[in-house]
């Protein structure tokens, strides 16, 4: 890349670090695996600059690039998610704790029992903010997908939570 | 609850985060070495194919083509290994016998120290046809001198023995003068068969002398001979097959040969 596609490329780095670093969380729940997923993104995007033609559907490919590679991360053996009976960081609700952090612990801990792919959805659409189509633009996936898969990972997140959250039991 | 809330809770688990383990320069770094091993990788590949493509290509002129040598050697191999020819002739190993003793000193290239076993059979006519070069009777100790068959007694013969149209004539085998003219052809009168030969002698050459193609005559030959008008002798001699003692055609040689005489 030129020094012009470079300072492009670091005003986008800086711009959107964070963003993407959050995104990243929310996906894995972990804040070492999340800078590893975003490096990664970031890492693809800056090989595939030049060909990347639609500077405005940059932040597309980057949640794309971030969603697959948390995907493929779960895969991998020795990083595959397993379902437990019992967290193995359980919240700790006392006094000391602020309730804001339990609940913080309780959301990410029901994430981790979603399916990776409605995770994603979930993450893009309530985080990101993200409608229907863009979420279905960004995984490159239907509309029609991106719903059921909404439903589907609302309800596992439900049936995660239990009666930890009572905000979500109406959630759709 | 509606979508907003959920959003809320969302962004509020995301609210403190600690800061970033990787700058721009890790980006940067790590995307040079990616697409160093990228390419790496593309080189490797492409080398590994042109290395697999150049051996399929060494192998494949070999499979066509091989050596003189090389395939007579793998053709004997592969007979060895059946055992027998077609005609069921056993085959011994390749080696030289007691008889053939090796040639020392050096070897040409493209030849080997081995002597051709006895056991490859010579190769066999497909169809159906005597040895080449032998006109249906055998030839030793038969004088020659008669030259080639002659076209035009063929003809003539052919016009005064129905039985002789058609079939090829070959090289007589008599005795023959220098300057002589002859040609025979194996006939079938009814159940005997036998060959016919015309000879047309030298100008010099008198009828009862040994060079117009009455010498040893086998058993139960027929002869006759008659002067042309050029003053040549002509002979037609009619001899019976191997085996049999009557020729065909025995009681026309005299008519045919007074005939043929006046035509020449």
């Amino acid at each position: 890349m030129d020094q012009r596609e470079e300072q492009e490329f670091a005003e986008y780095f800086v711009a959107r670090r964070e963003a993407v670093r959050r995104t990243a969380y929310l996906l894995c729940g972990d804040w070492h695996r999340a800078d590893d997923l975003a490096q990664t993104a970031f890492v693809a995007l800056h090989r595939r600059w030049k060909k990347v033609r639609d500077k405005g559907a940059l932040d597309a490919y980057v949640r794309r690039t971030l969603v697959r590679a948390s995907i493929d991360e779960s895969r991998r053996p020795w990083r595959r998610e397993r379902t437990v009976e019992e967290f193995p960081d359980a919240p700790v609700t006392d006094a000391e704790v602020g309730e804001s952090v339990a609940t913080r612990e309780t959301l990410l801990a029901g994430l981790a029992k979603v399916p990776p792919r409605q995770r994603a959805v979930l993450v893009l659409r309530f985080l990101e903010g993200l409608d229907v189509a863009a979420t279905a633009a960004a995984l490159k996936c239907t509309e029609g997908t991106v719903k059921s898969q909404t439903a589907r990972g609302l309800e596992a997140l439900r049936t995660s939570l239990g009666d930890a959250l009572d905000d979500l039991r109406s959630a759709s | 609850m509606d979508e907003h809330k959920l959003a809320d809770l969302f962004r509020d688990a995301v609210r403190e985060a600690p800061p970033a383990s990787f700058d721009e320069q890790d980006v940067l770094g790590a995307s040079k070495l990616a697409t160093a091993r990228h390419r790496m990788r593309v080189a490797t590949g492409s080398a590994f194919g042109v290395v697999v493509l150049a051996g399929v290509a060494v192998f494949g002129a070999n499979a066509l083509n091989p050596g003189p040598d090389e395939g007579s050697l793998a053709a004997a191999q592969n007979s060895s290994e059946y055992g027998a020819t077609d005609s069921g002739t056993p085959l011994v190993p390749f080696t030289a016998g007691p008889n053939q003793p090796m040639p020392s000193g050096p070897v040409p290239p493209g030849r080997t120290t081995q002597a051709p076993p006895k056991s490859i059979p010579e190769s066999t006519s497909k169809q159906g046809d005597d040895d080449p070069g032998r006109a249906g009777r055998p030839t030793s100790s038969t004088p020659t001198g008669c030259g080639p068959a002659d076209r035009e007694l063929a003809v003539a013969l052919a016009h005064e023995l129905p039985a002789a149209a058609g079939l090829t004539p070959t090289p007589a085998a008599r005795s023959c003068g220098p300057g002589s003219r002859a040609m025979s052809v194996l006939v079938r009168d009814g159940g005997v068969s036998g060959v016919v030969s015309v000879i047309l002698g030298p100008p010099d050459a008198k009828i009862g002398s040994d060079d117009i193609g009455t010498k040893d005559l086998p058993p139960g030959s027929a002869s006759a001979s008659a002067y042309a008008p050029s003053g040549r002798p002509l002979t037609v001699v009619s001899e019976p097959a191997k085996g049999s003692i009557t020729s065909p055609f025995s009681g026309r040689v005299e008519d045919i040969a007074r005939k043929l005489a006046e035509k020449l």
